[in-house]
């Protein structure tokens, strides 16, 4: 609430700013007759944005900081003999600190969690305080100095641009900004990771049994009861990904083909958009869908046939998700079939070809590179999807090809590993980063390749 | 001439006597496109119906009427309607004895056995009751509970009345009882009242999406405060303002990437970022609709610039061409005509957020939370959450629920992607 | 003849030699519309054999249309619709029995923008004679497309890199490769869409040279916008207008002596 009465003050300085801009130009304009250079509204803006911005600015750094400075505060108040124990964690420590502050007590905290707590909230309240006056001030102040800038000669249209359009830059950057969260965000947690365990076992090792015990911790000399290979994660993802493939690119580019070449454009009219809601469906829709419906099917279906299939089998999850990557890869590939000009068909149809071959040996070939982009498209979202496999496809980390058997994949893992209550800086939730780190790379690698081919394709006809 | 080339009657002839497989082949490739597009479709409409199958009984639920003595004293001990008189009063044992009086247990573990049988929600069905209508005091009136789970599942015939009974989930009692208030027709089946203004809950009978409902909304809220301003301006930007460099070439690598970064890999960044560095809290859905409007930016920003692009030239050489600043013709020529296109990326963004579950569960939003959010800063769960939630839980009753979630939540997306076809199609214009 | 003549000579507008002695392609009241729109009104006209004729008329005038007509690339075009009657040695080619792939086989086209397939010279000229199976060996289709190259005028040219792209050579040389890829399913009829609009004038002379030789061997029928091509390439002329066929004639006579006013208010350039 107090966020909420603060931003609300700083709008109604500005607001209030933006009234004496007007009035003044108003007053320039009128009693002294000058001559202005931008309208009034103008002048009114651009006392608003100098009382408004820096304010708002503050305002957003002060509330990020304090927590952060807080926590660095904080640890001359933990008591020696936590400090010194053995299993001192300063993370697990500031949870329970923070937990408290935010009422959540869970059984009975030690003495010092609750005073080191009231501490934080005296902190807080301060805070709040010197916020409130900061911005309070700033937005006076800067807006203040807006104003003083009205004269005749100011021109406030090209100052208001400006700012507006330094604004439209900066949101642009957020993208960039975004994409080095992304990175920074598994990146050093993927590096404590590898202190812990060495890279080559967790990208080698063969055997994926992570766990959460004490004896874990590094420097204990207990490893090895708990291991992180990822390789069955890896053969897992593959398993389903290549299931998925193998339902969606022949169903995937069949249906594009009609569709583009074969189709009235009644039957477009329909079947596309149709198509289309197949990707607009939520993927825990297909989750749920996968194992209740599909998996319980292949079972009794499998049992008929005396095969043993796995409640949770990778042929349940990669049959539905093939089915979900569908539109991604008809779609695409109607795109890039549509994008090869008429003028080849002509040709083709000229020389008395028919739709068969015209499809099969002029269009297609000239549109492979897209048609390509489109499938290492689908793969990546097939390695990226997330519900279905961890709805579906099981936690038990086999290492196997057969699709009637339960695999995890690398992305249900993050899933289990990170859902839930954490144990900060063991292993095992730092291999989720790891794995995290592992599937960015892959995911954005192919993205990268895709990207790069259509491009080229694309400049092929333009 | 050494003519290698055919005299055209005889090509005329070769090429009519393989027309006929050359035919079949072309109708071949045309079979395969219908089938493949035949089984795309047979797979939706199987799955839509199979979902609503199942989860079109989840809107209803068995009901039980008991005559209720509406004593003031006993329910409301200290006359004022305060929760704590309320939670003080005898509200279930009301019910209970209600129950009694019409299938009469015999003994302690009959009586037990009984108690069971109406919903745990049931003191709180009659608080609520007599808190909306005090006037109820001092009557006797016939009140609708719900049945508890397994004998909703085994009125509904998926607990078996063959099953031996040490495989059943009801015993041979209870199903005595049942058919004891059947046969005095009060056992009901009807619209539930619970699925939609209920919460999550560990009573399959009493679940409903209310509170999930209410966090899909905030969640969204401010995904949408978030994304469609920064998208929009993202890609005025790119489009109108920037010069073509290396920054904007990054730029749009990025925005490209992003588009296909797993969403999983975004909550792994709210948690990273916003919860463990910013220190904000987990499970709100703040939080939550900072994450995917991040993930739904690109989708935002990609359509937008496309809309932008689609207005012509011509129209900002007439605005330049009577003095407007760059400013002018962004916003009151540029962005007005490209608005349609914008506001149609922007809900198939908003219809992506709404479905999306993986990010969520990182962040922490998967927590059981029982109460509706009632600003951004409450902890609450979202739709699909719930969904995901329901759908581990081994009650028979919580399929019905969640197919019926999905059913509530498929509703949304499909008017959601209907209203964006329908405002591009009505404000769409062609050049 | 005589019969025929009666039969179809309800032509209230089309003046000069509509019918041909030794005709190959034969329109009789063909109508041809877009939707709604009449494209083409009433056109009846002989293509003869082994006869260069160009189509000329404003823009619009539905020339490329009607052109289109003769080995059906209108049926590509969902709203178009064909009245009327087209027939190769006495059979109707919009016939429910027609297949258009023989047809098309027959009759050659080559387009308005040179389109050369996205492969190798050699691939561009063999795939016709593959795709329907013209060819016995390998040889036998080297022979074909060196033969075609050859008679296209294209051979000196490439015969060197005949596995380079086809979309790597020169506007006039590419059109050429189309022309070589035509003739390589040995067509009776090639169909030339405003073969050299899109070319230099070097490139276009040396087309219709191109087209002046080949003019002894197949029945040639030009689409063209410029009068001088028509004049330079063609034996006889049809001039149309507004979709409907207003005046045909030896290429002599409509340039020197034309018969309708319209003919003449366009030769002399006051339509255009």
């Amino acid at each position: 609430m107090f966020n909420f009465y603060l931003l609300l003050l700083i709008l109604l300085i500005s607001f209030i700013f933006f009234y004496f801009g007007f009035r003044q130009a108003h007053i320039l304009k009128t009693l002294q007759n000058q001559k202005l250079h931008s309208l009034f509204h103008y002048y009114g803006l651009y006392v608003l944005l100098s009382s408004l911005l820096p304010s708002l600015g503050l305002y957003f750094v002060l509330t990020i900081c304090d927590d952060v400075v807080f926590a660095y505060m904080i640890k001359i108040y933990i008591p020696l003999d936590v400090l010194n124990s053995k299993d001192y964690n300063f993370n697990i420590v500031l949870a329970q600190i923070k937990n408290s502050v935010d009422g959540l007590i869970f059984g009975a905290p030690p003495q010092w969690v609750s005073d080191t707590a009231e501490i934080w909230k005296t902190w807080v309240f301060k805070s709040n305080i010197v916020t409130f006056i900061l911005c309070f001030i700033t937005s006076i102040i800067s807006g203040y100095f807006g104003f003083l800038k009205i004269n005749s000669k100011f021109r406030s249209r090209n100052a208001v641009e400006r700012i507006i359009m330094t604004l439209l830059a900066i949101s642009s950057v957020i993208a960039i900004l975004t994409t080095i969260a992304i990175i920074f965000s598994v990146i050093f947690e993927s590096i404590r990771f590898f202190v812990l365990i060495p890279f080559d076992e967790f990208l080698f090792g063969t055997v994926w049994n992570p766990q959460f015990e004490g004896a874990e911790r590094a420097g204990s000399g207990q490893e090895g009861l708990s291991q992180y290979g990822a390789v069955p994660l890896f053969a897992g993802t593959f398993l389903i990904s290549f299931i998925a493939l193998s339902v969606s690119i022949p169903i995937g580019l069949f249906s594009a083909i009609y569709l583009s070449e074969y189709a009235t454009s009644k039957e477009r009219a329909i079947f596309k958009p149709l198509l289309e809601i197949l990707a607009g469906i939520p993927t825990v829709v297909y989750g749920f869908f996968a194992a209740l419906t599909v998996a319980p099917f292949l079972r009794s279906s499998g049992s008929f046939f005396g095969l043993d299939v796995a409640s949770e089998s990778a042929l349940a999850a990669g049959l539905v998700m093939g089915i979900m990557i569908i539109p991604f890869i008809s779609s695409l590939s109607d795109d890039v079939i549509n994008a090869v000009p008429q003028s080849l068909r002509d040709a083709g149809y000229g020389l008395g070809s028919t739709k068969n071959e015209t499809v099969l040996k002029i269009v297609l070939p000239a549109a492979l590179p897209g048609v390509v982009a489109s499938i290492i498209l689908a793969v990546s979202r097939a390695v990226g999807e997330t519900m279905i496999v961890v709805m579906a496809a099981g936690l038990a980390a086999n290492l196997t090809a057969n699709p009637l058997e339960a695999v995890t994949t690398v992305t249900s893992q993050i899933v289990t590993i990170l859902v839930g209550d954490q144990e900060f800086e063991s292993a095992k939730t730092l291999s989720a980063f790891a794995l995290a780190l592992t599937l960015i790379i892959i995911t954005l690698g192919m993205n990268f390749y895709a990207l790069h081919i259509v491009k080229k394709y694309k400049e092929q006809y333009e | 001439m050494n003519n290698k080339l055919i005299n055209p009657t005889r090509a005329s002839e070769i090429v009519r006597n393989s027309i006929a497989k050359r035919r079949a082949k072309d109708n071949r490739l045309k079979l395969y496109g219908r089938i493949a597009i035949g089984f795309a479709v047979c797979f939706l409409i199987f799955l839509f119906s199979s979902i609503f199958i199942k989860g079109y009984p989840g809107f209803f639920q068995y009901y039980v009427t008991l005559d209720i003595n509406f004593d003031r004293e006993r329910i409301d001990p200290q006359g004022d309607l305060s929760d704590n008189s309320l939670f003080n009063g005898e509200a279930s044992k009301i019910v209970n004895e209600a129950l009694f009086t019409i299938i009469d247990p015999k003994g302690r573990k009959a009586k037990k056995q009984a108690k069971k049988m109406v919903s745990s929600g049931k003191d709180v069905r009659l608080t609520n009751l007599v808190k909306s209508n005090p006037n109820l005091f001092g009557t006797i009136s016939s009140v609708k509970f719900a049945l508890d789970d397994d004998i909703d599942s085994f009125l509904r015939g998926y607990i078996k009345r063959e099953t031996p009974e040490s495989e059943r989930r009801i015993s041979d009692q209870i199903i005595k009882f049942v058919d004891k208030l059947d046969k005095e027709g009060r056992i009901s089946y009807e619209f539930s009242d619970y699925i939609l203004n209920g919460s999550a809950s560990g009573n399959p009978e009493m679940a409903g999406i209310k509170g999930a409902f209410f966090g899909s909304i905030l969640t969204l809220s401010v995904c949408l405060l978030i994304a469609f301003p920064l998208g929009v301006a993202t890609a005025v930007y790119l489009e109108e303002v920037a010069k073509k460099n290396k920054i904007t070439e990054l730029i749009e690598v990025n925005i490209n990437n992003l588009a296909a970064v797993p969403s999983v890999v975004f909550g792994i960044m709210g948690l990273a970022i916003f919860i463990s560095i910013f220190g904000m809290p987990r499970s709100i859905p703040l939080v939550g609709g900072m994450v995917l409007a991040l993930m739904t930016l690109p989708t935002i920003i990609i359509s937008s610039r496309a809309a932008i692009r689609a207005v012509p030239p011509s129209v900002r050489d007439a605005a330049y061409g009577i003095g407007a600043s760059k400013l002018q013709v962004i916003f009151h020529h540029v962005i007005p005509l490209a608005m349609p296109g914008m506001l149609t990326g922007t809900i198939i963004g908003m219809a992506q957020a709404l479905g999306e579950t993986a990010p969520l569960l990182m962040i922490g939003m998967v927590a059981f939370i029982v109460d509706v959010p009632n600003s951004v800063m409450d902890p609450g769960t979202v739709l699909p959450v719930q969904i995901f939630m329901w759908a581990d839980f081994a009650e028979r009753m919580f399929i019905q629920k969640t197919s019926a979630a999905i059913i509530i939540l498929l509703g949304f997306l499909i008017s959601m992607n209907a209203f964006a076809i329908y405002l591009r199609k009505k404000l769409e214009r062609r050049w | 003849m005589i019969n025929e003549e009666n039969d179809f000579r309800k032509l209230d507008l089309t003046v000069g030699d509509v019918f041909s002695k030794d005709a190959r392609l034969k329109a009789r009241n063909v109508n041809v519309f877009y939707g709604n729109n009449k494209a083409i009104d009433n056109v009846t006209i002989d293509i003869g054999n082994k006869e260069v004729i160009s189509f000329i008329g404003p823009s619009g005038c539905g020339k490329s249309t009607f052109l289109r007509c003769f080995n059906r690339m209108n049926d590509t075009i969902d709203t178009c619709r064909v009245e009327g009657k087209i027939t190769l040695e006495d059979e109707n080619i919009y016939d429910r029995k027609i297949d258009v792939v023989p047809l098309r086989a027959r009759i050659g086209m080559v387009f308005q923008k040179p389109n050369p397939f996205p492969k190798s010279i050699y691939d561009n000229v063999a795939y016709g004679p593959r795709i329907h199976g013209l060819c016995e060996n390998k040889d036998h289709l080297d022979g074909i497309v060196e033969q075609s190259l050859k008679r296209a005028g294209l051979w000196e040219e490439v015969n060197d890199r005949l596995l380079s792209a086809g979309t790597g050579l020169s506007g006039g040389q590419q059109q050429r490769l189309c022309i070589a890829r035509a003739i390589a399913v040995s067509p009776e009829v090639i169909l030339m869409d405003e073969p050299c609009s899109a070319l230099d004038p070097i490139a276009t002379a040396k087309i219709e040279e191109l087209i002046h030789e080949l003019g002894n061997e197949y029945s040639i029928v030009i689409v063209t916008h410029s009068m001088q091509q028509a004049a330079r390439v063609s034996k006889r002329t049809a001039y149309f207008h507004l979709g409907k066929l207003i005046e045909v004639g030896k290429t002599k006579n409509i340039f020197t002596r034309p018969k309708h006013s319209q003919t003449e208010a366009y030769i002399s350039g006051k339509i255009g």
